[in-house]
This record gives C-alpha cells, sequence and structure tokens, in this order.
C-alpha cells in the first residue's frame, strides 16, 4: 500500500470513526454523570459517597451524627435514637475515616452531641471502597483520602464511576425497595437472616480467628489530639453489641477496656460499653453486625441511656 | 499489565502509535521493547527465563537448518525440548512432584529430604513455551525456514499480544507478518478496536461479573445449597468462556491494529454437538498444538482402536497437567479423555447412538463439559467433591443470603442480565457490527462503564 493511501485512511479513520466515537460517547457520559449524580447518588442517604457529601457541606444545625464502621451502619437506627440523629457509617472504612468526619464535624458550629461507634479491632486506618469519594473527588481533603488510588480517569464525567455504578445502583434500590435491608436515614440494616448452617459456621471461624485489639500510635495521638482541643459538644463513644463468640475469642479484650477508661478520662467524652449487650444469636447477622431486630433493641437501650444522661432536647423522637 | 488495565489502555495507544510512526525496518525493535516492557511489568526478573529460553531455541533452529544428518537434527531437537520442557517443569511442576513425592515417602515413614522452592510461576510460562517448541519442530520438519534475524525470531516468541495467554502460534503463520510492513488500515483498525471493545466486554462485564458470584459459592461451599451450586457450576461455564475468549479478541484485536492477523482461539464452543466438536472450537491453537505435535506423531486415529484410545488419554492427560500443576487438573483432562473415548467408541460401534436433535446434543455436551469445568475450578479435590456432594443433596433451600451468595439480589440479577448480553453479543450478524461501527463503539464503552467490575481480575489462563 502506498503511503498517501495510509494517510488518507488514517484520516479517514480519525474523522470517520474515532472523533464521531469519541464525541457521541463524551454527550452521553454528561448526560448521564447529570443526571446519574442528581438521581442516584445524592438520593441514596444510605450511600457512602452521600455521607462524605453531607460531612464536608451538610448544614442542619441540631444534627446528631453517628461516626463509625459498618458496625455503625449496620447497628444504630437513627429514628429510634433522635430525630436529629443521622448514621455516618461507613462499611469498610475504619477509624482513619470516622477522625476526617469528626475533625470536619468540630469545625462546624453546632452544639449538638457526636456519637461514635468504637470498634473492639482497635485503631486501624482503611477508606473503604473508593465510590464513597468519587463525587466529591475534587475536595482536596477527599483526594488526599483516596491517595495512591486516585486514577486519571477520577476527572472524567461519568467514566470516574466506572466499576462502581453499581454500588451506587445498589445503595439507591436499598433504600427504594427495602428488599435485602431496612434503611433509615443514613442506616442500612440487615433484613434479612443467615441461614443457621452459614450462622454455625460463622461462629466456627470466629472462634478460630478472634480479633486483636491493636491501636495505631499515630491514630491515636492524633485521636487523643482532636479530643483534647477545648470545645462545646459531647462526644460519645459506643460500642456496639458483639456476639458472645466474639468476646470470647477476642485475645486481649482487656487492652481495649483499658483504651476506653483512657478515653473516660477526658473531658466532654463519655463512653458507653455494650460489648457485652445481651443479645440472643437470633439477633446477629453475624459475630460483629446485629441484625436489624438486634439494631432495634440495641437503638431503644442507647435512647433510654441518653436521656438518662445527657441533654434530653437532643434525643426528642418526633 | 493486563489488558483490562488503564496501563494497558495507555500502553496500547502508546505502542500502536509509535510502531506506524516508525520507519518499517526498525519496527521489530520497537515491538520487541514494548513486548519486553509489557512482560517485565509483572515480575521483571522472569525476563531472564524467558531470554535463555528464545537463546537456545533462536540457535536451534539455525542447527537444525544447516544439519543434513538426521540422528543429529533429532538428538538437536530433543535436547532443546528438554530445554524447554525442562524450565517449565522446575517452575510449574516441581514442588508439584515434590509434594507428591513428599506423601509417597511419608506413607511408608520416611521425611522427604528435597527442599521446596520458594518460586512464583513466570507467567504465560506455557503458552510461550508452547510456542517456541512449535518453532524448532516445524523448522526440524522442514515447514519453517529458521529465521536468522534474531530480532525477528525473539519477537515471535514475545510479541505482547499474544505472550501471557496466547493464541499458541505457528511460526509459519506469523513470522512473515513479522517481517511484512503494515502499513495504517482503515479496516485493520475498525476491526481491531471492535475486537478489543468486545472482549473487554466479555470480560470485565461478563466474566468479572460472574465470578463475584461463582468465587463466592466456592469459598463457601460447605455452607452452600443446591441452588446456589448449581448456579455456580452454571455460572462457571459461562464465564470461563468470556474470561478466555475475551483475552483471546483483545489480543487479536491488538495484533490486528497493527495489521498482524493471528489465528482464531474460539468458535463458538458451547454449540458444539460433541466433545471432538467443542475441542474443535475451544482454545484452538492448543488443542491443535496436541494434535499436531502429540496425537498425529503417537500415531493419531490411523491405528487401531486400543492404541487410539491410548493416544487421546495421553493427549487429554498431558492437556490436564498443562494447564496447572494439580491432580484436578489431571482428573479434568481424564474426564475430557473418556467422553472423547466414549464417543470414538460409539461412533465405530454404535454410530445410531447419538441425539439426532441438535439443540438436545449441544445441551448435553455443555452439562457434560460444565461437569468437568468443576474439577477445573476447585482448589483440590475436597471442593470439587463438596460440589458434587451439594449437587446430588438435591435439597431447595430458599435463603436469599444463599441463593445470591451473599453478593445480594441485584448482583444475580446482573449475572442473569451478563448472560443475556452473551446472546445478544453472538447473535448479532457481524455484518450489523460492521454497518453500525460507531454505534457498537459507543455501546461496548457504555457498557463497560455502567456495567463493568472495576476490580482488573487477572485472567484465568494468566496463571498458566
Amino acid at each position: 500500500m502506498r503511503p498517501n493511501s495510509s494517510i488518507s485512511n488514517f484520516k479517514e479513520f480519525i474523522l470517520r470513526l474515532l472523533l464521531p466515537s469519541i464525541f457521541i460517547l463524551a454527550i452521553i457520559c454528561l448526560m448521564l454523570n447529570y443526571i446519574f449524580e442528581r438521581n442516584i447518588i445524592i438520593k441514596s442517604e444510605n450511600s457512602g459517597a452521600y455521607k462524605v457529601n453531607r460531612v464536608l457541606n451538610g448544614k442542619n444545625q441540631f444534627e446528631i451524627p453517628i461516626f463509625g464502621s459498618s458496625r455503625a451502619l449496620n447497628s444504630y437506627i437513627p429514628d429510634s435514637i433522635s430525630k436529629y440523629a443521622f448514621n455516618y457509617g461507613l462499611n469498610g472504612a475504619q477509624d482513619d475515616i470516622w477522625l476526617f468526619f469528626l475533625k470536619k464535624e468540630l469545625a462546624k458550629t453546632r452544639t449538638s452531641p457526636i456519637i461514635i461507634n468504637f470498634d473492639f479491632n482497635g485503631l486501624d486506618s482503611a477508606k473503604g471502597d473508593l465510590q464513597y469519594y468519587l463525587y466529591n473527588s475534587n475536595d482536596a481533603e477527599v483526594r488526599k483520602i483516596v491517595g495512591d488510588d486516585w486514577q486519571p480517569y477520577f476527572n472524567v464525567p461519568m467514566v470516574k464511576y466506572f466499576g462502581r455504578v453499581e454500588s451506587y445502583i445498589t445503595d439507591y434500590l436499598k433504600e427504594k425497595t427495602e428488599l435485602t435491608r431496612i434503611t433509615n436515614r443514613g442506616a442500612s440494616l440487615y433484613k434479612l437472616v443467615q441461614s443457621p448452617k452459614a450462622f454455625a459456621a460463622i461462629l466456627k471461624e470466629r472462634r478460630e480467628n478472634g480479633e486483636v485489639f491493636r491501636n495505631s500510635i499515630q491514630l491515636r495521638n492524633e485521636l487523643f489530639r482532636v479530643l483534647k482541643e477545648p470545645r462545646n459538644r459531647e462526644i460519645y463513644f459506643v460500642i456496639a453489641p458483639y456476639n458472645k463468640t466474639y468476646i470470647e475469642s477476642q485475645k486481649n479484650v482487656n487492652d481495649a477496656k483499658s483504651f476506653l477508661n483512657e478515653l473516660r478520662t477526658i473531658p466532654r467524652v463519655t463512653v458507653f460499653d455494650y460489648s457485652e449487650f445481651d443479645l440472643p444469636d437470633e439477633d446477629f447477622f453475624n459475630t460483629s453486625h446485629v441484625n436489624y431486630k438486634g439494631a432495634q433493641i440495641f437503638s431503644a437501650e442507647l435512647r433510654r441511656r441518653f436521656l438518662a444522661t445527657a441533654d434530653s432536647a437532643s434525643f426528642k423522637l418526633n | 499489565m493486563v489488558f483490562n488495565s488503564f496501563e494497558f489502555l495507555v500502553f496500547f495507544i502508546v505502542a500502536t502509535i509509535g510502531y506506524y510512526l516508525l520507519v518499517p525496518k526498525l519496527r521489530w525493535l520497537f515491538l520487541l521493547a514494548a513486548s519486553c516492557f509489557f512482560y517485565m511489568f509483572f515480575k521483571p526478573v522472569y525476563i531472564l527465563i524467558l531470554g535463555f529460553t528464545i537463546v537456545v531455541d533462536y540457535y536451534v533452529g539455525l542447527f537444525l537448518e544447516q544439519q543434513q544428518d538426521l540422528t543429529k537434527k533429532k538428538f538437536i531437537l530433543f535436547a532443546s525440548i528438554i530445554v524447554n520442557v525442562g524450565v517449565l517443569c522446575i517452575f510449574k511442576y516441581f514442588n508439584f512432584i515434590n509434594e507428591n513425592i513428599s506423601g509417597l515417602l511419608h506413607y511408608i515413614g520416611i521425611s522427604n529430604p528435597i527442599p521446596f522452592l520458594k518460586i512464583i510461576l513466570p507467567i504465560g510460562l506455557s503458552f510461550h513455551t508452547f510456542q517456541a517448541m512449535s518453532y524448532t519442530i516445524e523448522v526440524y520438519r522442514g515447514n519453517q525456514k529458521a529465521e536468522k534475524h534474531f530480532g525477528y525470531y525473539a519477537l515471535y516468541v514475545m510479541f505482547y499480544p499474544q505472550l501471557v495467554a496466547g493464541p499458541i502460534e505457528r511460526p509459519q503463520h506469523i513470522l512473515h507478518q513479522l517481517h511484512e510492513n503494515h502499513s495504517f488500515s482503515f479496516e485493520n483498525m475498525r476491526r481491531g478496536i471492535s475486537l478489543i471493545l468486545f472482549g473487554l466486554v466479555k470480560k470485565v462485564v461478563i466474566a468479572d461479573r460472574l465470578a463475584f458470584y461463582v468465587d463466592d459459592v466456592y469459598h463457601h461451599i460447605g455452607e452452600m445449597s443446591f441452588i446456589p451450586t448449581l448456579l455456580a457450576v452454571f455460572f462457571f461455564s459461562i464465564q470461563i468462556y468470556c474470561d478466555f475468549s475475551g483475552y483471546s479478541d483483545i489480543a487479536l484485536g491488538t495484533a490486528r491494529c497493527m495489521g498482524i492477523d493471528l489465528m482464531q482461539n474460539f468458535n463458538y464452543p458451547y454449540r458444539a454437538t460433541s466433545i471432538a466438536d467443542f475441542w474443535r472450537r475451544w482454545h484452538i491453537s492448543l488443542s491443535t498444538w496436541f494434535r499436531d505435535y502429540l496425537y498425529f506423531p503417537l500415531g493419531g486415529s490411523r491405528v487401531t482402536t486400543i492404541v487410539t484410545i491410548r493416544n487421546v488419554l495421553i493427549v487429554f492427560v498431558i492437556s490436564g497437567i498443562w494447564h496447572g500443576a494439580s491432580w484436578t487438573f489431571v482428573v479434568w483432562g481424564l474426564l475430557h479423555a473418556i467422553f472423547q473415548v466414549t464417543e470414538l467408541v460409539r461412533n465405530k460401534y454404535l454410530p445410531w447412538f447419538r441425539l439426532q436433535n441438535k439443540f438436545l446434543a449441544q445441551t448435553f455436551i455443555f452439562l457434560l463439559v460444565s461437569v468437568t469445568w468443576i474439577f477445573f475450578r476447585a482448589s483440590n479435590f475436597k471442593q470439587a467433591l463438596q460440589v458434587f456432594k451439594n449437587l446430588f443433596a438435591v435439597k431447595i433451600d430458599l435463603h436469599l443470603t444463599e441463593i445470591t451468595a451473599n453478593k445480594g439480589p441485584y448482583n444475580l440479577v446482573l449475572c442473569f442480565g451478563a448472560l443475556l448480553l452473551l446472546y445478544v453479543m453472538q447473535n448479532i450478524p457481524t455484518n450489523i457490527y460492521k454497518t453500525n461501527t460507531i454505534t457498537s463503539w459507543v455501546c461496548a464503552c457504555l457498557l463497560l462503564i455502567i456495567l463493568g467490575k472495576n476490580n482488573a481480575a487477572q485472567f484465568i489462563y494468566f496463571q498458566f
């Protein structure tokens, strides 16, 4: 083939195929991005992306935020705690993330209490699924959390959600259909129960692999620095219930309890330890997460405790 | 670097543009450098192993061509096969063999003094070893002239689109193409990019979606009941097809963009009406390799029935062990051999005894093949036997968490959607894609963005 023919082939390919395809794809992606963000992401309160956005931009003066990992997500029913409560629990995210949320929260001009669910595996770092951060990926601090996982295509509308579209849709559907989950102001609660065979296997695995309480020194120092700064807000550290197998298999439960005692010494910090709250196996989805029924019992008990110790105006139900 | 990654997208664009911008006589060097970079992206040090076999086989080729003495030629060919298979044995089979020796010695109360090697299998070793062996065998047979230019020979083994998981090319088909001057062609680019996009859809939208379900079921197989196990077995048959044929499509497409035509590796294998037919459609480059270099030299089917049966057994057992150093792969190969032998005997003595209806025959073969995939997918016999146990204890347990393999109902719906998508993709006539290229490209990209799984999962066949 002559070079001229090669060049005309190239021109033809670019002008007739590649550019029109890219152009059409770009238009569709822009449209989809607009529809998707406004109708799916921002419409699902239990979605991590919604929560990150709410922490950054939320304006409700009376809000009582509940921070934590998946245990927070699955254990606290805001409706049963207070009409101002909102569950910011993130599946797979660990203490560095709720610490980031806490700092953002303390920078706001609110006076409402803050609830933090504390896990017995100690202070650890894990950002969870990247889907939580993509919607706000232009925010410098959010981008810092994404860190090395940052990809250049995160700047491209809609393409940035590649591979994660289903997780946003799943969150949306969970809220709209409540087929597998009961959702309530950020909370996402296990509606389903495990089969007895599966639950027995979970217990067996837990017995064989007990958790170890282990604090990251860096996170511990950062947490104490934040907590010791002067503030006008009460912070409640709550340990949501664990299945007794979890506690029995925990290698150093006393270290966890000592850490809680350390937290108790900080002014305006209260610790409610429900780790050994008496719940039967039927109220658990697995050894570290209660199901909907367990969450109902626990949330009601927590509210009773708050009413007895805290400002009752914040814990109105209606 | 896996094909379904952002890094590969950038690499592909740079490699293709660079290829066409260079003067033809330098293209081999550029492609070789690109292939080295591609391979070294996995684990750089393993390029030395590849380099060693390339050097050995290059000189073996030259020697075989010059040598007139048949005995010497045979000896050199044999030595080269020993070197190639030896490398494969050290890296792929040493620990497996040692483990079995340990087991046997333990049985008679002796501890094994041979230490285990702490090595990771070089990626694509089985593929490029077979490709290198096909070169020396073809030169020995006189079907291919020895390649004088070391660079072109190295590129024949290392050509990046097919380096890590085939198709296992023949020198007669590919070497002359590497020498040719390929000008930019509209049709090659159109066809190439279409193949890449369709391969990606097969891998990222279909195979990875099904893998999400299958992996969980196999991981928790002891806790699973009939329905999820059955679905996992069925899904895996589709997963492995989409995973591997998706890879092959991307390989073919990438090469096609540079004007190079690689051999077809799949031809609708689940439309096969017999096991022999299945192997004419599945991983064609490997099955024809075994046919040409093992089955025919053993006598093929032009011998007595007993010897033919022996030949089939040898080929399939070796094919099984080629896939992986595990007894489960041997059983997988053996099952295919048994099915093929059964067909062979039936064709000879009871030719009327067959399913006349094409759809029923296809379904039957699909079921047989799916059963064999259980051994292919299972990490050990215990897991495989548990799969059969779950399948035979036909106990319908309607726990939603179990049926959905803890991945939620939406994922299960998407799994079935993926199957429907595959059906639609394979049943749209080719000319529709050709006349609606822009539409099909945009649709493929949207499918990838909206339904793709973003775990950059490795292709199943990369482990071989």
